[in-house]
């Protein structure tokens, strides 16, 4: 019998719950006696660690940094390396051995191409866009492991081993950049829509970032389909696996979806309005506004 | 009259895993004040078989007191007590004690030195998931105690409030009694009866707390609310949107 | 389990007191409507019925005022809470008339709350607005890989350049290495050279002292003076001799080039 069967079978004869029957667990209690309780020996004289007499009981210290010869604004040295981090773009790692468990338990779905909006709606990882978290970047943890057919994308990747492993399994890769409006608006989707506005227009890369976006070896979104071949066929010869065909693939129509690089997601343009409401697809129907969001 | 009562047999219920055996419950009316059964329906284990932590009631009955908990109490320093701040009598000479103001605390009528100070909030949350924990807890704990009765609809035919004494009396539910339908409007009928009787609280389903449902001795829920405390409290526990909203505790 | 006493309110005494001999089972219990067929027998003029509807209608109002068991104390929360449309009105609120809230009421309303869906698009002026923010401070695709184009040609060229260079350098190499060798001889004979000056003056001033001198002594700075006055003298000396004998050569040269132009002139005036 479970032990659950079995208290609830007791609970049946013993008395009633009421509010003078329970009681919390003694160290809950004990720790929260200690915490409303007043200071006592040493503490009890409110002193804050000061010493008798002086400038600590009288309240006339100096402030936080000086006291010394040289106040601590001037000790502190500065160091050039670190400026402007406080600018960067920040991409939060996920590892595919993280992947592949998400997708045994059931958070994700292999079935449909995975996207960052996929990945922040399990709440697993703590994405927060007003950290200047740009996205995700892919780690090459568990790629012996791995062993999952998916359509993935992600902002950034760093080493190829990872995209070899996606690839002998007979997956696709792509990395994309979106802008910080729209890394909003896919982080979370119930909260842009309830806000009312249009799906935004996704803006093109930094200069930094445009190297990279548009290499084949990175599988850049705005990279060249023939090159991108090319890679698949390299990686193949040094990693030593057969690169998968995914002509004949029958799933060939899910591993080939790819996003125009103004789309945020699958089936929505930039300039419609979703109201959850109605459930309905508002679009404009004004030639300025359909030039805007289409260039 | 037995054989021409509506019987209420199958229920719904959703995200039942086949492991998991839902418990059942009878279905009650209280438009006579005989015990008639109007049926038999079946209800979520999640929800209505969930292993008494008694300690999690605990918590939950605590944070209800002390999150609207404000104490107001303020006491003047020396320094905010009404009046001038000079030296009673000169420092040398007179054989007294020296002092320099009447207002110092180990001065009777002085100001208080360590007091409370101002109005204090005692507000926190508990855990999301600790209180939906305590929810659940309270309901299996009273469905299997006897002390939580299904009932299809709060209508009653008189407003007289014996009838509800009798049926009260008959059906042993105790001196306190907790009603709870979906809606916000009671009939009028129950509202003319329950305000005349101590120990009767009727309730929307969004008031259901852990300290109402262990104050009353039974708790009688219809079965529009059972749909709809059901599908909420389950929405909560199955969807993983709400896991790194505020007050929530955050777990590795 | 039996009900604690009961505390009635005075308004109610009057129903109990109808009831209080009697017991359960012998009581009707009828609706509410009989009780209305009752007091209407009476008619509406006589004072005893009129203040037994008053009775009833506040009764009646007192329980319809409990009929609401939200316990929301405000209009406001209660609308909120069933998510019911929101009838504040606050004429100094301007967030109340700004187009960020009517996209919000929208968003949760739909289209019974009888907003213009229009506003959620920027208006005219906006967009223009924003066309021109992008023009002025974003650049365009093309221009992005256009720079990128150009900052990888700048790299291979500067990097073709240094090749060059230091290709054409090192051919130069053994030359340069000798000429610094021949810098260094002509350096040591210079230093040579004057330290031998140096120790000429100290010679003449020990001769002269019979002792080793400093030549940083203001006493003795006027003899060395002196003595390189004296030098000075014979070097010119010797310089005005050279330049004559220079001068003197180049006259004989220039003499030398006439007669020679003479002569070739006249073996030529010969030859022809």
């Amino acid at each position: 019998m479970a032990s659950v069967e079995k208290s609830l079978l007791m609970l049946r004869n013993l008395p009633r719950v009421a509010l003078n029957n329970i009681k919390e667990f003694p160290e809950v209690i004990k720790e929260r006696k200690e915490r409303h309780a007043l200071p006592r020996g040493k503490d009890a004289k409110f002193k804050l660690g000061a010493d008798h007499k002086g400038a600590a009981q009288r309240m006339s210290r100096p402030r936080l940094g000086f006291g010394k010869s040289t106040p601590g604004y001037l000790r502190v040295p500065k160091e050039y390396y670190y400026s402007g981090h406080h600018l960067l773009r920040q991409y939060l790692p996920i590892s595919l051995l993280q992947i592949q468990r998400l997708i045994d338990l059931g958070r994700l779905n292999p079935n449909e191409p995975i996207d960052l909006t996929d990945i922040c709606n399990t709440k697993l990882l703590m994405f927060d866009p007003n950290k200047r978290h740009y996205g995700f970047q892919l780690t090459d943890e568990g790629a012996d492991v791995f062993k999952s057919k998916i359509n993935i994308e992600v902002q950034w990747i760093l080493s190829e081993l990872t995209i070899a492993a996606i690839e002998r399994n007979g997956g696709a890769v792509t990395t994309k950049y979106y802008d910080i409006a729209s890394v909003h608006a896919m982080s979370d989707p119930r909260k842009f829509f309830s806000s009312g506005k249009p799906i935004p227009k996704n803006g093109t890369p930094p200069l930094n970032a445009i190297e990279y976006y548009t290499s084949a070896a990175n599988r850049g979104y705005l990279a060249n389909p023939d090159q991108i071949r090319m890679e698949r066929l390299k990686l193949a010869q040094k990693y030593g696996y057969e690169l998968p065909d995914l002509e004949k693939d029958p799933l060939k129509d899910m591993l080939s979806k790819r996003k125009d690089p103004r789309q945020i997601w699958h089936g929505l343009e930039p300039g419609w309005l979703v109201n959850l409401k109605d459930e309905v697809i508002l679009k404009p129907a004004d030639k300025e506004w359909i030039e805007y969001y289409k260039s | 009259m037995a054989s021409t009562l509506p019987l209420i047999t199958s229920r719904n219920l959703w995200k039942l895993s086949p492991l998991q055996k839902p418990v059942q419950s009878w279905v009650e009316t209280l438009a006579q004040v005989e015990d008639k059964k109007v049926g038999l329906v079946d209800l979520h284990p999640k929800i209505f078989a969930v292993s008494p932590r008694l300690d999690i009631l605990a918590k939950n009955v605590y944070w209800q007191h002390q999150y609207k908990k404000i104490d107001y109490r303020w006491v003047p320093t020396r320094a905010e007590m009404p009046g001038r701040n000079k030296k009673p009598w000169q420092q040398k000479g007179l054989g007294k004690a020296r002092h320099g103001s009447r207002l110092s605390p180990q001065w009777m009528h002085g100001g208080v030195a360590h007091g409370p100070r101002g109005p204090k909030s005692y507000f926190f949350m508990e855990g999301f998931y600790q209180r939906i924990a305590g929810l659940t807890t309270a309901l299996t704990v009273k469905f299997h105690q006897n002390d939580l009765h299904i009932v299809d609809s709060l209508d009653i035919p008189t407003e007289n409030f014996q009838y509800m004494e009798q049926l009260i009396n008959e059906r042993f539910w105790g001196p306190s009694v907790l009603f709870v339908d979906d809606t916000d409007m009671m009939p009028f009928n129950i509202t003319a009866a329950c305000s005349k009787i101590k120990g009767l609280t009727l309730m929307p389903t969004y008031g259901l707390n852990v300290y109402s449902m262990l104050k009353h001795n039974t708790l009688v829920l219809t079965t529009k609310s059972l749909d709809k405390l059901e599908e909420n409290l389950l929405y909560y526990l199955h969807h993983s949107q709400f896991r790194n909203s505020p007050f929530i505790k955050k777990v590795a | 389990m039996f009900l604690r006493p009961i505390r009635l309110r005075q308004g109610c005494l009057l129903s109990l007191k109808r009831y209080e001999n009697t017991s359960a089972k012998e009581v009707d219990f009828k609706t509410d409507d009989s009780n209305e067929e009752t007091l209407s027998e009476f008619g509406p003029n006589i004072p005893e019925a009129e203040e037994a509807m008053e009775r009833a209608e506040k009764y009646r109002n007192y329980i319809e005022s409990k009929r609401n068991v939200s316990r929301f104390s405000r209009i406001t929360a209660h609308n909120k809470y069933k998510n019911t449309f929101p009838t504040y009105s606050d004429p100094e609120a301007d967030f109340l008339k700004s187009d960020n809230y009517f996209r919000k009421l929208y968003a949760k309303f739909g289209k019974e709350s009888g907003i213009d869906v229009g506003l959620a698009w920027p208006s005219r002026d906006q967009l223009q607005q924003i066309i021109n923010e992008e023009k002025e401070y974003d650049l365009t695709l093309e221009q992005k890989i256009n720079a990128l184009i150009e900052r990888k040609s700048e790299q291979l060229s500067s990097y073709e350049k240094l090749v060059k260079d230091t290709d054409d350098t090192l051919k130069k190499m053994p030359a340069t290495i000798d000429s610094f060798y021949q810098r260094i001889v002509k350096r040591d004979k210079l230093d040579k050279e004057k330290e031998a000056k140096k120790q000429d003056v100290l010679d003449q001033a020990r001769e002269f002292y019979g002792y080793e001198v400093d030549l940083r002594d203001p006493r003795i700075q006027e003899m060395i003076k002196k003595f390189q006055e004296e030098r000075k003298v014979i070097e010119k000396a010797k310089k005005k001799e050279e330049e004559k004998k220079r001068a003197q050569a180049m006259q004989l040269q220039q003499k030398l080039k006439q007669a020679d132009k003479i002569l070739s002139q006249a073996s030529d005036e010969k030859n022809n």
